[in-house]
């Protein structure tokens, strides 16, 4: 193919297949993706720069104008634009700063209950043995244990707060993820890849950590995606019970569970950490959705 | 419910007393209801003159011994205010009693239940007093201040300063129809000292203000002799006090403690019929209750048939079942939700005084401070204590956050009882850069680090004002960490003084009486919550507490124990806060007009139902 | 299929034996409520009295063996509040809550599996994507807030139907709602995507293409086997319900055992605490049990135990 030679029509079709290209390596349902993505965006922002972002000092409290509606009700004011709550401290900024804390929930929880529950899970799948049906019984007490029972026990004796509901959510959270790389182990020790591997001499460790893992990575991350929505929903229903965060701390789960007994006449108290809430346990859902057709659509039972 | 020491506390006028509203909606012609109204304030009018008589007939009786020396006292008081009170109430008095329907019967919704029916039992707390106290009538009655009067049970009388002698009245029978007898006083007595035979290890939840008691015998079968082991002018008002338990012995001895605590047969002016711990406690008008609706005093033969306390723990779901009509009467409901509700003129706001006056203990005992070891306990220097004082603004609180009605609380005597008349002058006010100069002039300008714990979800609000005073400390330097626990950690806490952090306690809102201040003010006192002076002005106050106990001239004595509530109050081993004030929001049919001057609770033989 | 039952049924034993241990050991550590709920002026000596009568001064091992012996007998001691039998507390309420968690289950069945088969079947339509909404709604949504806003839109708004308390078909009706919420979604969701893995599976397709099968006969086939991978995830669901029912239990004043859990843990009733975390995971375990029989019932290819 000489360089003055070019076609007209292949120029074109050179384009064309280039846009293509690019258009094709983008995943499907980009997007939608795209949403998600900036969503958490702003979620993972708000967070870490709460106090940058926020309008307010989420704690100032100021009595006299307590419970203001938000900026396009008749009470409200460009002050505060999402409202003040019970003791006149701003909505918006609280639920800034709330994210902050939902945030650090989710990074703490999910990597914790995901690094404890997968490694337990290779271990159990692969070694089997004593260690299996131990780590198994373990996963079945776990489960037949009620977690928020537990979790007002734990509060009850030490007191609420937010490490407890952290180590209590890891303590809880572990177990699906144990199951699930467990079973995928088990269909895994057979492969060719896996037994060859064995047969060369890879020490435990390795074939564990070369060979298996990155085989059930993809179904780790997708269940740890849907985990989001469990995660904060857990939180909010502990604060509900008043097994949360303790007072010094601002949270979502806390502010719907301390604004519900205005919930008739002051609904946003609620309604915008409780829509908040819903937002990002959507967005974590869709996203553990769509990763899940992306990476592995054989993976349909996830829950 | 945490009980202050004082059980009769009953006694503090400063209280304004709030009525319940809302008799807009009377269908009768104005001429007539007002007819009425004055037909009932002519009566009222005369039940109390005579009340007065009888009361200084009594006196007069007892003026020899000492100890009626100390309850004229009191009662001089009283009496002075008695008409104030009364008049107070007529002016409430606005409903006319053709309107009242006598067969109607109410649900009530109640965010917590006892965990049994027993009045006596320690094990009862949390919920108590918001639920069956109805189903028990004391020995003796109550006048609106908390002190025993005549016509009850049985009547009394001194004998000296060693013994109480209670002749039973003819005629008055326990729930099930047996007659109440000398012997069942003995009974109750017994069974709240834990000296009754069939169980000598009961649980009483009553023993302090029993603790007068000495030996008791039968004199005959109509007359019980009690010995007072500590004279004490209580005597026969701890007799009377509201919720005061009268046991039926031979039903007691059949059932057992646990069989009682799940069916109780009383004396009070309601019947118990039936329960079920989570759901609901049924109870229906004792119409044998032996003081009919025209006697003077409380309580009296109710005007509603039948009554429900219904268990919803939520706040939110008690306003729904108010609304959806499943409930007329629902409690404790915060004044945010009440006032709108109440302005709506479809529902009436009872605003109830309860006999607590808040405040937050500060650690003076420990000598350590917990968050520097090695450290002094900053809060033994009077400076940070009067800086904690001065950071929080009350009267913000109350406004605000509360309903408004509530008064600043001296908590010792907030009341005509030792009262210092010049006190609100020295109040110590809200002063934020004060407080801030001090905390700097006591050495602790980076701030004084400490925990301040609350018992969670006991009292309205109590999450938003503990937090807004968390938020007025942490202004001015002190750096808070607020701690909510459960109601068992606090009082097995308390009970063991482990609460080494300032923490809330309500104290009984101004004493009546000079034995019930001795309680939580003598030096020699074991009570937990004890009131704590430092140096000099300790034995300053153990030798007024005990002049005053033998001191007869009224002016003295008060001026005894107004320097002892003013020493103690600019000591500053409290932050003073306010005297709650419950609210309560009621089907626009219900009508109550509170007859104690800060009533344990809605007092449902008072609540009228009308017609529709 | 007895054979594989017997270690099942040990194994399950070994479960709630573990579980009874732990909140034994738990319930011990948060304290005891003798302090708090003494008479006033008790005495040291009292409180140790009280203590002893209830084998509190013991060593916690001797505790435990009693404890153990008690559970043996079938008795597990008295509340220490009303000193009735612990466990006439505990079943008293039981059925209250049973029957929650059962009205729930039914919804999830009746209304998540059926929506999910719907959905997978006209997917992409309208009704597939709102129903796919209000599955991701609802399981974003904390119960107890769900639950007030039914109480207020249904029963104070509408005036449909009680807000709270147990009593007659109506009180039922927002509790179990509330309760189902999260579950059915979570049905709707995996069952919708079960069938479409199922109907894309080539038999399916191959049936189809040939145009002759009768298409109920694939439908049935189809649901057969996407419900076939459901049922673990019911299981463990209805299992789940009745440790769950305790939010909603508050929010509708119901008097079931979750409640009485609950507030036995702040009183510090332990006795209660104990029979009440016992009948959970016996009802657990029992139900996982349940579970792989019928599993092994539907699908004779998978053993019970075979997993294991």
């Amino acid at each position: 193919m000489s360089a003055q030679g070019v076609p007209v029509d292949d120029a074109f079709g050179g384009l064309f297949a280039r846009q293509r290209r690019w258009t094709r390596r983008l995943p499907r349902g980009w997007p939608l993706l795209t949403v998600y993505l900036v969503l958490i965006g702003i979620f993972v922002i708000a967070g870490i720069f709460a106090d940058l972002i926020a309008p307010h000092d989420p704690t100032d409290q100021n009595l006299i104008s307590r419970l203001q509606g938000p900026v396009w009700q008749e009470d409200g004011e460009s002050e505060h634009f999402l409202g003040t709550d019970g003791l006149g401290r701003d909505s918006l900024s609280r639920l800034i700063k709330g994210s902050q804390t939902s945030l650090l929930v989710i990074a703490t929880v999910i990597p914790g209950s995901l690094i404890l529950g997968t490694a337990a899970g290779l271990l159990a799948g692969w070694r089997r043995g004593a260690f299996d049906s131990f780590a198994m019984r373990l996963v079945e007490v776990q489960l037949a244990f009620p977690a928020l029972l537990f979790a007002l026990l734990i509060a009850a004796m030490l007191g609420p707060s937010l490490r407890n509901v952290i180590v209590i959510l890891i303590v809880f959270l572990w177990a699906p993820y144990a199951r699930l790389v467990r079973a995928e182990v088990l269909s895994l020790r057979e492969r060719e890849f896996v037994v060859a591997a064995r047969t060369l001499g890879a020490t435990d460790l390795r074939v564990m950590v070369q060979h298996l893992l990155p085989n059930v990575v993809n179904s780790v991350v997708i269940l740890a995606t849907l985990n989001v929505s469990t995660v904060i929903i857990a939180e909010a229903s502990l604060s509900f019970l008043g097994a949360g965060a303790g007072p010094e701390t601002i949270s979502w789960g806390k502010m719907v569970a301390e604004g519900r007994d205005l919930l008739k006449i002051r609904f946003w108290l609620t309604g915008f950490p409780g829509i908040t809430i819903m937002i990002v346990a959507l967005v974590g859902n869709l996203l553990g959705d769509w990763l899940r057709d992306y990476l592995d659509p054989q993976l349909r039972n996830i829950q | 419910m945490l009980r202050a020491s004082a059980r009769a506390g009953v006694g503090a006028a400063g209280l304004a007393l709030v009525g319940c509203g809302g008799d807009d909606d009377d269908d009768q012609p104005q001429a007539v209801a007002q007819a009425d109204q004055q037909q009932d304030q002519q009566q009222q009018a005369m039940q109390q003159q005579q009340a007065m008589q009888q009361q200084e007939q009594q006196q007069a009786m007892q003026q020899q011994d000492e100890q009626a020396e100390q309850q004229a006292m009191q009662q001089e008081q009283q009496e002075q205010s008695a008409a104030e009170a009364q008049a107070q109430q007529q002016e409430q008095q606005a409903v006319a009693d053709d309107n009242i329907d006598y067969s109607a019967t109410a649900i009530g919704a109640y965010g917590a239940f006892p965990q049994i029916l027993d009045q006596g039992s320690a094990l009862a707390r949390g919920g108590q007093s918001a639920s069956n106290n109805y189903h028990y009538a004391a020995v003796f009655p109550l006048d609106p201040f908390g002190s025993a009067v005549p016509g009850g049970l049985a009547e009394w009388e001194f004998v000296g300063a060693e013994s109480l002698i209670v002749t039973m009245n003819e005629g008055r029978t326990f729930h099930d129809g047996s007659p109440v007898t000398a012997e069942d006083v003995k009974f109750t007595i017994d069974r709240l000292t834990g000296k009754a035979e069939y169980n000598p290890e009961y649980n009483s939840a009553w023993t302090g203000e029993l603790s007068w008691t000495g030996d008791n015998e039968l004199v005959d079968e109509n007359t019980l002799r009690i010995e007072q082991a500590a004279p004490s002018v209580d005597a026969a008002n701890s007799l009377a006090l509201g919720g005061f338990p009268m046991f039926p012995k031979a039903y007691i001895e059949e059932v057992g403690d646990d069989g009682y605590g799940q069916f109780p047969v009383a004396t009070g002016s309601f019947k118990f019929v039936e329960w079920s711990a989570d759901e609901y406690i049924k109870s229906v008008r004792n119409d044998d209750y032996y003081n009919g609706r025209d006697y003077g005093y409380a309580p009296r033969l109710p005007y509603l048939a039948g009554y429900e306390a219904r268990l919803i723990p939520e706040i939110g779901a008690r306003v729904s079942a108010l609304e959806a009509g499943e409930v007329d009467l629902a409690n404790s409901i915060p004044p945010d939700l009440a006032v709108p509700l109440g302005e709506s003129g479809d529902y009436n706001v009872f605003y109830h005084p309860a006999q607590r006056g808040l405040h937050i203990k500060l650690p003076m005992t420990i000598e350590e401070d917990p968050y520097n070891p090695g450290q002094p306990n900053p809060w033994r220097d009077r400076r940070v204590r009067i800086a904690a004082n001065l950071a929080v603004d009350v009267d913000a609180i109350t406004e605000n956050i509360m309903t408004g009605r509530e008064n600043y609380t001296y908590t010792l005597s907030s009341g005509q009882f030792g009262f210092p008349e010049d006190l609100p002058e020295q109040r110590w006010g809200y002063d934020p850069d004060e407080a801030r100069r001090l905390l700097a002039e006591a050495g602790y300008a980076d701030g004084v680090e400490t925990d301040l714990i609350y018992l969670a979800g006991l009292y309205t609000n109590d999450q938003l004002f503990m937090e807004a005073i968390a938020e007025m400390l942490r202004e001015v330097g002190f750096i808070v960490n607020l701690i909510p626990e459960d109601i068992s950690k606090f009082l097995g806490e308390a009970r063991n003084k482990e609460l080494t952090a300032p923490y809330l306690f309500p104290q009984s809102a101004g004493f009546t009486s000079i034995g019930s201040m001795a309680i939580s003010v003598d030096s020699a006192a074991t009570y937990e919550h004890r009131v704590e002076v430092l140096s000099d002005e300790r034995a300053e106050v153990d030798r007024l507490l005990a002049a005053a106990k033998t001191e007869f001239d009224t002016d003295k004595r008060q001026q005894l124990l107004s320097d002892l509530v003013r020493i103690h109050y600019l000591e500053a081993s409290w932050i003073f806060l306010f005297e709650l004030v419950q609210t309560h929001v009621a089907a626009s049919r219900l009508h109550w007009d509170p007859y104690f001057l800060q009533p344990p609770s809605v007092e449902l033989w008072n609540l009228k139902s009308m017609k529709t | 299929m007895a054979s594989h039952l017997i270690p099942r049924v040990l194994q399950s034993i070994a479960v709630v034996f573990v579980v009874v241990s732990l909140v034994f050991v738990g319930s011990r550590l948060i304290g005891d409520p003798i302090e708090a709920y003494s008479a006033r002026n008790a005495t040291q000596e009292a409180i140790d009295a009280a203590r002893d009568r209830l084998g509190l001064l013991d060593p916690m091992i001797v505790q435990y063996g009693n404890f153990l012996w008690g559970v043996l007998r079938l008795d597990f001691g008295d509340s220490i509040f009303s000193e009735q039998p612990a466990w006439d507390e505990v079943s008293s309420r039981l059925w209250a809550t049973v029957q929650l968690s059962l009205a729930a289950f039914v919804l999830i069945l009746a209304v998540g599996v059926p929506i999910g088969v719907l959905a997978a079947l006209r997917r992409g339509s309208v009704p597939d994507l709102i129903a796919r909404l209000i599955a991701l709604v609802g399981q974003a949504m904390p119960n107890f807030w769900l639950g007030l806003l039914l109480i207020f839109i249904f029963a104070v708004q509408l005036g449909w139907l009680p807000t709270s308390g147990r009593g007659g078909f109506e009180n039922l009706i927002m509790p179990a709602i509330t309760l189902a919420g999260f579950g059915a979604a979570a049905a709707m969701r995996l069952t919708r995507s079960g069938m479409l893995e199922v109907l894309s599976n080539d038999y399916i397709r191959t049936a189809r293409a040939k145009g002759l099968a009768d298409r109920t006969v694939i439908l049935r086939h189809a649901m057969r086997n996407a419900l076939l991978g459901l049922i673990t995830v019911l299981g463990i669901m209805l299992a789940q319900l009745l440790a769950g029912s305790i939010i909603v239990e508050v929010v509708f004043a119901w008097p079931g055992v979750g409640r009485l859990i609950f507030r036995s843990i702040t009183l510090r009733d332990f006795p209660v605490i104990q029979v009440g975390v016992l009948v959970i995971a016996v009802w657990f375990v029992a139900i996982n049990i349940l579970v792989d029989i019928s599993y092994n019932f539907l699908d004779p290819r998978i053993r019970v135990g075979g997993e294991t």
